[in-house]
């Protein structure tokens, strides 16, 4: 009985194993389908340039093929906007480790994608009853509206919320890589190859970048969550260190959200480096 | 002949050839060697014994600290490779670009959108084409 418990936690240890080498595979490849739509989308905005120039065709010929073409690279457009509702929605059920309110956000934002379906399916209809050059340009145009109007402040808001968790979760595995580095660093220490002087200063440096960071992240957190409570974006109180700042006259959007996760990456890019400085310093050593 | 046989009763080696004789045995040359095990079986008395501990302690020791210098060595390599930190670097630059894919394709979309409603195009909006976004998608 307990050989073949071990055989089947055996096997699916390996399977889930498998599944995690093969899942950083998948989000490529969903950028994969929008590279090629997208070579498709540019291949075609050619053939119409082409068909303007064509002097062999008549003036309805013309008309006729510009029709076809445009009829085309809408209906591509449209595969690229499904593509993209899709990617987003995938990416934010990714976001791990939310809190309940953050969980509540989340579901908001889904929602407001599942909103676009009905609009997609409009569209798709309208797309496929489109006869003349007239019908497919105004499509395009209201189209062009709606994504300006409506998806395009959806999709920023999704983004700006994907950005925050994901830099959070980046910003744990920098922590975690300074532990395993600290860990090393004393068993190192304890075979008298390195002395704790040589990299103490060095450590403590990427400790602050790590908590500077932090203070970013949880910084563009809290302005993402105070948008999408509020759609609205007015004054914001944010708190730094034990006072409050009010910050007068200035509109936070979703661009302040991603300035901050910004300038917090940059912070983890400094502590990496760190990291391999103190790599290459231990190498050093190893190496006299 | 009953007085000859016990007469033949009566007779012993002379004294000197009986020494000699017992002196020629006792010294003659031994022919079984005490095996191996006996001779190293001899040496295990308990004072060689403390000895051989003595040494097998310290080999040990020593090549345990010989050990942990290695692990600490390989323990050097997992922590602080450069070639994994740069990985770890990558696949974040990675992850972030499948995001930033947005905030560039919104405008480049409108522009095709543009162009296909049959909407004149400024020259910058040509510029910032679809080229320029297949450009930024990273793969």
């Amino acid at each position: 009985m307990n050989l073949l418990k071990n055989k089947i936690t055996k096997y699916i240890t390996a399977i889930i194993l498998i599944a995690g080498l093969l899942s950083p595979v998948i989000p490529i490849y969903a950028q994969e389908t929008f590279k090629t739509v997208l070579e498709e989308i540019t291949e075609k905005m050619e053939q119409i340039e082409g068909i303007k120039n064509n002097t062999t065709l008549t003036a309805e010929e013309k008309a006729i093929e510009e029709t076809t073409i445009r009829k085309e690279i809408l209906s591509k457009i449209f595969e690229l906007t499904l593509l993209e509702n899709q990617d987003l929605k995938t990416k934010l059920a990714d976001v791990k480790n939310l809190t309940e309110k953050e969980g509540g956000l989340r579901d908001n934002l889904l929602k407001m994608l599942k909103e676009n379906e009905l609009v997609y399916q409009l569209m798709q209809e309208r797309l496929e009853k489109a006869q003349t050059l007239n019908e497919i340009k105004q499509l395009a145009a209201d189209f062009k509206d709606w994504r300006a109007l409506v998806y395009n402040p959806k999709v920023e808001k999704i983004v700006a919320f994907i950005l925050v968790f994901q830099e959070e979760r980046i910003l744990e595995i920098a922590r975690e890589r300074l532990q395993k580095i600290a860990g090393s660093l004393e068993k190192l220490e304890t075979t008298n190859i390195l002395k704790k002087e040589d990299t103490a200063q060095l450590i403590q440096k990427a400790v602050k970048n790590l908590d500077e960071a932090e203070v970013l992240n949880d910084r563009a957190k809290k302005i993402i969550v105070y948008l999408l409570n509020n759609e609205l974006s007015q004054q914001i109180k944010w708190g730094i260190g034990d006072s409050l700042i009010y910050s007068q006259d200035s509109f936070i959007t979703t661009a302040t959200v991603k300035i901050n996760v910004n300038n917090s990456l940059e912070y983890i890019r400094s502590a990496y480096k760190l990291f391999i400085e103190i790599g290459n310093l231990v190498k050093q050593k190893l190496n006299k | 002949m009953e007085q000859l046989l016990s007469k033949f009763k009566k007779i012993e080696p002379r004294n000197e050839f009986k020494e000699h004789s017992r002196a020629l045995i006792l010294n003659a040359p031994q022919n079984h060697q005490p095996g191996m095990l006996l001779y190293i079986a001899r040496m295990l008395n308990f004072k060689t014994g403390l000895g051989m501990a003595a040494v097998f302690i310290v080999v040990i020791l020593t090549g345990l600290s010989l050990l942990n210098q290695r692990l600490a060595r390989s323990e050097l390599v997992s922590g602080l490779d450069s070639q994994e930190l740069n990985k770890e670097v990558e696949e974040f630059n990675i992850q972030l670009s499948q995001v930033r894919y947005y905030e560039n394709s919104a405008k480049r979309i409108e522009v095709a959108l543009k162009k296909t409603s049959g909407e004149s195009i400024t020259p910058e909006e040509q510029k910032e084409g679809i080229n320029q976004l297949l450009d930024e998608l990273i793969l």
